[in-house]
């Protein structure tokens, strides 16, 4: 324990007890810009899942900026990958795992689409169900890979393509918006049919935008995976 | 013609994606440069069509400042805007002639990075600034790791470290500010932030100074940023000194200006706080700028102390210091984007002493030498003469006595390290073979020198354009009214 | 009950905050800057508490919900965040493939 770590220990303890004093003196409940409205959003978006509603119309400049960090990090990491081959991919799994994947990998990525595609009737969204399909795809390439062969469930240039897709839907669908003389990223706005919130076709754009986010964030972690594990394939 | 907001903010991704895309059928650099062109060209139009005192806001998806996202530009916004573009076009410009492995990923990263500061000058959202600031820190770690050495991967690495804990704290103050008004909105949480316990007041400010003097590089947390412009390619070391520090340092003022409004800022002294923040930036960059065997590092040391001044022209906040501390950013941003350059052409492996005999190898490039060197220094036919003694005007007028001392010793400083380096130039040494340059290169080198030596003469028709800006940054009626008068 | 998820929140950032000042291996920084990212997202989910709230599904017959808003916020910090870390992931290897060390004392070729 040197005289520099007391130093720092008390400037980090004056901090904590500062910023908790701070949180202290927050209002009991702050008002947010949906508290009383919230009602009124189904009729504004056609969607019923709130957070799909801020995610995807009322902030959706956001998702796009969020999608292109993906898009950045999975560009860096391709960039950065080794080109030797990861070691861990020659471990022999155990047959139960084997079989165990065998029988659960279907259910994982059908549960991805469905929490893509249901994402705003029920909690979901491009972003929850693209993490589980990477997910997926990571268990895959974990299980099923030998000393000899690298397997993934899609190529590295079939990523590429869907990432890229996902991206230039959602930018086309923000388009859309601009060419009918509305707004960039524009929902109702934009003169699409909201539906009948709380059924699967409902939400205008919404479920589009929800399936172009999936398919980014899908390919992209899948991306920065086997870009972590090795490269250039 | 708001759509140009729109297409200003989204249009490096687009060429970006289309790099990545169409890798080995198109050349990456000659499709960048183009679209900065048509960036630039749109920035142009706008500014056109933008006319006297206006601000023009763009509501994203339509919905008005409560519930949606909006983007702004004032005259402020159109002048950072306008750096970042230019800086960026020089910066593909000159990465053209360097041999870059995987040319399409850096053209995409370049472009990346543009987008990121972009969306941060563009944007009156503070949630959706905090993204935007992540992509640009996110691509220029990336950037700054390019070569793949041990160098440029220590440096990436450190200044992730820094830079992260920054951007956390700028995101607790976001959160902070969204629990208390309930809006994420810069102008719209202004109203019951003001309000607030005045405890809380400080410590939101607080952090927001602190996260983001780390994106700044000021002086106490400035030791990612040696690192890691040294070990950064030039190229990259210009867009990251000439175009993101001064997008963090407009961030910050125009959060906090926004948000508070100067008279309870100034009721917590944070002028005080930030000038004098600025002289110890000032006095250490200068300090260690001394004795640097590397050129690069010099150039980083020489960039904390210019941040430095900009800060003390800002928070002394009267017309002539803020007037001062734009032109500061557009004249230290193009000069030391050229001195960077510089160091990529002229030197060998980044040592100083391989400057020796440049007069006689290449007499152009040592002259644009001096006058870069003059112009940052401040001596009198440059625009960085003009900058300082404004900024030194302004905090006189603000009765910063002290401060404005320091800025006149320290361009004798600045002199002081730069007349050596000059002295090395025109000694007569052993290698006598002539340095020959790639024109585009050397043009973009004699640019910049151009252009610094233009701006002293013209100050006359700059200066109401950065009186605009500056007042916008002082006086953000119109831009509050504007945004509240969206829908 | 504020008070203590405050406690949390400011415990856990500044806790990562003194790891990261003091620890020395790469892996370990890498976690303390997701221990402070976590510290944030706990703060954000709190900030979407509203006493007797639903989460934020329409539903007939209930009026009141929680704030999607800053749910929302949070899924885009974590986005982010982990973004960050794998870029940071694949630095460190390479650090290791260059220093054969995660030691960030040995990370030292800049200097001056």
């Amino acid at each position: 324990m040197s005289k520099h770590h007391y130093v720092l220990v008390g400037v980090l303890s004056i901090s904590f007890l500062i910023t908790v004093f701070a949180m202290c003196q927050l209002p009991e409940s702050s008002g947010s810009f949906l508290g009383g409205e919230a009602l009124l959003v189904p009729q504004e978006t056609g969607v019923i899942n709130l957070v799909a509603a801020v995610l995807y119309d009322y902030r959706g400049l956001d998702t796009l900026g969020e999608t292109v960090v993906i898009f950045a990090a999975s560009l860096v990491v391709s960039l950065l990958a080794t080109n030797m081959p990861s070691k861990m991919l020659h471990t022999q799994l155990s047959p139960l795992v084997q079989y165990g994947v065998d029988l659960t990998l279907p259910f994982i990525l059908l549960f991805g689409f469905y929490i893509i595609l249901f994402g705003h009737i029920s909690p979901g969204g491009g972003f929850t169900g693209g993490a589980m399909l990477a997910s997926g795809a990571i268990v895959a390439t974990i299980t099923y890979s030998t000393t000899n062969k690298h397997y993934t469930i899609l190529s590295h240039q079939a990523n590429n393509k869907i990432e890229v897709l996902g991206l230039g839907t959602f930018l086309g669908i923000g388009l859309v918006g601009v060419a009918v003389n509305s707004f960039f990223l524009a929902n109702a706005a934009s003169g699409v049919s909201l539906g009948t919130p709380g059924t699967l076709l409902s939400g205008g754009w919404i479920p589009l935008l929800s399936v172009a986010s999936g398919m980014k964030v899908g390919a992209g972690l899948s991306l920065i995976f086997s870009g972590l594990l090795e490269e250039d394939s | 013609m708001s759509e140009l907001l729109v297409f200003i903010l989204i249009y490096p991704l687009l060429f970006a994606v289309a790099v990545q895309t169409r890798v080995g059928k198109i050349r990456p650099y000659e499709f960048g440069i183009s679209g900065i062109i048509t960036g630039i060209l749109a920035l142009i139009l706008l500014s056109i069509t933008h006319g006297q005192g206006d601000v023009i806001a763009y509501p994203m998806g339509g919905w008005g400042y409560l519930k949606g996202i909006v983007i702004a530009v004032d005259h402020l916004s159109l002048l950072m805007a306008g750096l970042i573009q230019c800086i960026g076009l020089l910066t593909l410009l000159f990465s053209s002639k360097q041999s870059i492995e995987k040319p399409h990923i850096y053209v995409s990263l370049v472009l990346l990075c543009i987008m990121g500061l972009n969306g941060i000058v563009l944007t009156a959202d503070l949630f959706n600034l905090f993204v935007f600031l992540e992509l640009a820190s996110l691509v220029s770690y990336a950037l700054v790791a390019y070569t793949k050495e041990a160098e440029g991967l220590e440096g990436a690495f450190k200044y992730v470290l820094m830079s992260f804990g920054g951007s956390m704290l700028i995101l607790w103050a976001t959160a902070l500010v969204y629990a208390i008004s309930g809006s994420l909105n810069i102008v719209g949480a202004a109203e019951a932030l003001r309000q607030a316990p005045h405890f809380l007041q400080i410590t939101i400010v607080a952090m927001y100074v602190s996260g983001f003097s780390v994106k700044v590089g000021l002086f106490p947390v400035h030791a990612w940023k040696a690192d890691a412009y040294t070990a950064a390619r030039a190229p990259v070391g210009a867009l990251l000194s000439g175009a993101s520090s001064k997008v963090a340092i407009y961030a910050l003022f125009r959060v906090l200006s926004l948000l508070f409004g100067w008279s309870i800022l100034s009721g917590m002294n944070l002028g005080v706080v930030l000038a004098t923040l600025g002289l110890v930036s000032i006095l250490i960059g200068h300090m260690l700028a001394f004795g640097q065997s590397k050129l690069k590092r010099l150039l980083t040391y020489s960039s904390i102390a210019h941040i430095g001044y900009i800060l003390i022209g800002l928070s002394v906040f009267n017309l002539l210091g803020t007037v001062g501390a734009l032109f500061h950013m557009v004249n230290h941003g193009l000069l030391k984007a050229g001195l960077f350059y510089f160091a990529a052409v002229a030197t060998e492996d980044d040592e100083i002493l391989s400057l020796k005999g440049l007069f006689r190898r290449s007499p152009s490039l040592a002259i644009c030498f001096v006058v870069m060197a003059l112009g940052m220094a401040g001596v009198p036919p440059l625009n960085g003469f003009l900058s300082k003694w404004l900024i030194v005007m302004g905090a006189m007028e603000a009765g910063f006595y002290l401060h404005a001392a320091v800025i006149v010793i320290a361009g004798l400083m600045a002199l002081l390290y730069y007349v050596p380096l000059v002295q090395l130039m025109f000694t007569p040494s052993d290698e006598t073979q002539a340095l020959v340059l790639e024109r585009s290169q050397m043009g973009v080198i004699q640019t910049v020198v151009a252009i610094s030596v233009v701006l002293f003469f013209v100050a006359n028709w700059v200066f109401p354009v950065l009186q605009e800006a500056a007042s916008n940054l002082m006086y953000p009626d119109s831009y509050i009214d504007t945004i509240f008068n969206l829908n | 009950m504020d008070l203590v998820i405050y406690l949390t929140v400011a415990g856990l950032f500044f806790l990562g905050a003194y790891g990261l000042m003091t620890q020395r291996n790469l892996i370990k920084l890498i976690i303390c800057l997701n221990v402070m990212e976590a510290a944030l997202l706990l703060f954000l989910v709190r900030l979407s508490h509203r006493t007797g709230g639903t989460f934020p599904i329409i539903q007939s017959g209930v009026w009141l919900y929680t704030d999607p808003v800053s749910q929302a916020l949070s899924l885009t910090a974590i986005v982010i965040g982990a973004s960050t870390t794998a870029l940071l992931l694949a630095l460190s290897v390479l650090v290791y493939r260059a220093y054969g060390t995660l030691d960030v004392r040995e990370l030292r070729r800049l200097r001056g």
